[in-house]
């Protein structure tokens, strides 16, 4: 095929302008809507797998059945832990005191949903080790004394939005714990809330020392209690496999354990990816369908239209290959020129949706692009194959001569 | 030998080489086998000489169309044999009738049939595009526009042109591959007399200048008259009392 081919193509592909720009327009639309939600999902996948890499070998224990704010853990705790046959294995541990009962500390103020509101009482030391919220203070400072505590930035800036002034470094705030309960904390710092939001699901929103959670926690338990509520712990481990096996040997202590893997988010995240993934598969599909169709009924009609064309096209020595190429040719253009708008229009569909939702976790990657361009390619070629054969079919005397 | 030939045993027996097209007993059968089979050629021989003018006339349904088919490389015989030079196109393949088309022959119909969205020149150059346009392609291009009296219009679109100037371009393009016959079915047929005139005057410059011979299918007596021999076909066969020269 000759550039002079190539080039033919590209005159009569526009030479129906408003059919044409409609099967373009068409097919871009779709391509938009597919890079978006692809986009999405690849930047959901990429922001739950970056998680899962920084966490797959961190696990968390809490006492057997129980959840963690009302686990709890015997002092010596860690000593037991280091009983276990992989104890070499342990690169740090930190052990926490998860707050009870401390909830909203306004009924107006609302989280988003995937954050859980809960507090920790947190060792410096332990927590530099996970490099964990102390070790990200962008404003004020960590905690010093008892009742002194840091909040996420992304509460600082919900309450920003909501009650502007209300909460700032410095501030005595009465923290709600239960109905019965309130404490004045005072508040010394923010730390930064790590860029991916999956971290949320595995980091406390409030933060503060050891001795501030008993002191709160010690409101309305019943006795004084010296342990702890969870342990976190990190493994030598690259695989989720293998942590696996090392959170199957602290099962086999007492007191008997619930052992969480912070690198796996459970069936929830999975799932939901899933249902992205095939969401994103069925949009794919039904916009090459609606493109391929929108480019099979324009070049169909432009065939129908060029009979003639191709008459003498065929009478002067062009083969029939030769057309069918040319008219898939024409199709390709279409598919091609087709997905640049749908990368320009879905380009600008994430940048409104980042705008709109004020953060930027949707990726818009060279390999999605190279993947849609090769998507226009095959939508081309496939819509461009059965007009393609009815212009190589046609004989040219019975056309010419009809006429 | 005459310039025509009526029987296959003169034809088979002829060993010259002045004959371009020869024809040895053709014939064209469609639904053959049905009850509605037609005979549309029936047994015809004849032989055409090189650099020869002829126009081929009949009524409708006299199978000049099939004749022109087959002779063009666009269709195939029931039975019988054409040689083109000495290739019996008869028993070739498709791709190979095509190398046929792009090389030996050029057409020029009634329609002009010039692609809308090319100049004038790259309609000429229109049979070469798959093979990709060379320097000297385009010179020849240029070249034949000259000929034909348009090289001022060259970069002009079809709807720019009149009809005389559509078909003085359909001839060009019609020579662009050095051709050694050119099909001509009722070349004048969209033209007003006074433009036909000037186009019949055109082919039969080409035909002096260049040796190439010429081959109308016309209605049009006017254009009988300039041509060296006339064949009339009737019912599938040469009528033997229409030849003349």
């Amino acid at each position: 095929m000759s550039l002079q081919t190539i080039s033919f193509a590209l005159k009569n592909t526009f030479r129906k302008k408003s059919i044409a720009f409609i099967s373009i327009l068409g097919i871009g639309i779709g391509i938009a809507l597919m890079i978006v939600i692809s986009s999405a999902t690849i930047s959901m996948d990429k922001m739950m797998t970056d998680t899962l890499a920084s966490r797959v070998g961190d696990v968390e224990v809490t006492e057997y059945g129980k959840p963690p704010v009302l686990s709890a853990l015997p002092e010596n705790i860690t000593t037991i832990i280091n009983t276990i046959e992989s104890k070499d294995q342990i690169k740090f541990m930190s052990p926490e005191i998860v707050v009870n009962g401390f909830t909203q500390f306004t009924s107006a103020f609302e989280l988003p949903s995937m954050v859980n509101l809960y507090a920790r009482g947190i060792d410096l030391k332990n927590d530099e080790l996970f490099e964990g919220p102390t070790t990200r203070i962008i404003d004020g400072e960590i905690y010093n004394d008892t009742l002194e505590i840091i909040v996420a930035d992304l509460v600082m800036d919900i309450a920003e939005k909501e009650y502007p002034g209300w909460l700032k470094i410095g501030s005595v705030i009465p923290f709600q714990i239960n109905a019965t309960y309130s404490i004045n904390l005072t508040l010394t710092g923010t730390y930064e809330t790590e860029e991916n939001p999956a971290a949320l699901l595995v980091e406390p929103i409030f933060v503060m020392s050891i001795e501030s959670a008993r002191s709160i926690n010690s409101l309305f338990l019943p006795e004084s209690f010296t342990g702890f509520s969870a342990v976190k712990i990190r493994f030598n481990s690259e695989t989720i496999n293998k942590t696996q096996t090392y959170a199957e040997e602290l099962k086999e202590l007492t007191p008997k354990m619930t052992v969480s893997l912070l690198g796996y988010f459970g069936g929830t995240v999975e799932d939901l990816l899933l249902i992205f993934d095939v969401f994103s598969t069925v949009i794919s599909t039904v916009s090459g369908i609606a493109g391929a169709m929108a480019i099979l009924v324009a070049q169909l009609m432009g065939v129908n239209e060029r009979l003639k064309e191709f008459a003498i096209m065929k009478a002067t020595g062009w083969k029939n290959r030769t057309i069918f190429f040319e008219i898939v040719l024409e199709s390709v253009v279409f598919g091609i020129i087709g997905s640049l708008i749908g990368i320009l229009f879905g380009s600008g569909l994430i940048y409104t949706l980042e705008l709109a939702l004020g953060q930027s976790f949707i990726k818009l990657t060279w390999q999605l692009i190279l993947l849609v361009l090769g998507f226009g390619l095959g939508i081309g070629v496939i819509s461009g194959f059965l007009p393609g054969l009815k212009a190589a079919r046609i004989k040219p005397m019975e056309v010419l001569r009809s006429s | 030998m005459a310039d025509y030939i009526y029987h296959d045993q003169e034809i088979d027996s002829d060993k010259s080489n002045d004959y371009i097209i020869k024809v040895s007993g053709l014939s064209k059968l469609y639904n053959e086998g049905l009850p509605s089979m037609v005979k549309a050629l029936d047994q015809v021989s004849f032989g055409i000489k090189k650099g020869k003018m002829i126009t081929i006339f009949g009524p409708s349904g006299s199978g000049k169309s099939s004749l022109l088919n087959i002779l063009g490389c666009m269709d195939s015989a029931t039975s019988g044999s054409v040689f083109l030079e000495d290739i019996r196109i008869t028993e070739l393949s498709e791709r190979e009738l095509a190398d046929i088309r792009k090389h030996m022959i050029g057409f020029v119909f009634q329609e002009f049939l010039l692609i809308p969205t090319l100049t004038a020149i790259e309609n000429v150059l229109l049979p070469v595009i798959p093979g990709g346009i060379k320097k000297e392609d385009r010179e020849r291009a240029m070249n034949l526009l000259t000929q034909v009296g348009l090289k001022e219009r060259v970069k002009h679109k079809p709807k720019e042109l009149s009809g005389g100037e559509k078909q003085r371009v359909a001839i060009a393009r019609a020579l662009i591959n050095n051709p050694k016959i050119i099909y001509a079915d009722e070349p004048t047929g969209n033209l007003d007399t006074k433009t036909g005139d000037e186009i019949m005057q055109l082919l039969r410059n080409l035909n002096q200048e260049l040796g190439v011979t010429i081959v109308i299918v016309s209605h049009d007596p006017s254009v009988w008259d300039k041509t060296d021999y006339l064949l009339k076909l009737k019912d599938g066969q040469i009528d033997p009392h229409k030849i003349t020269s």
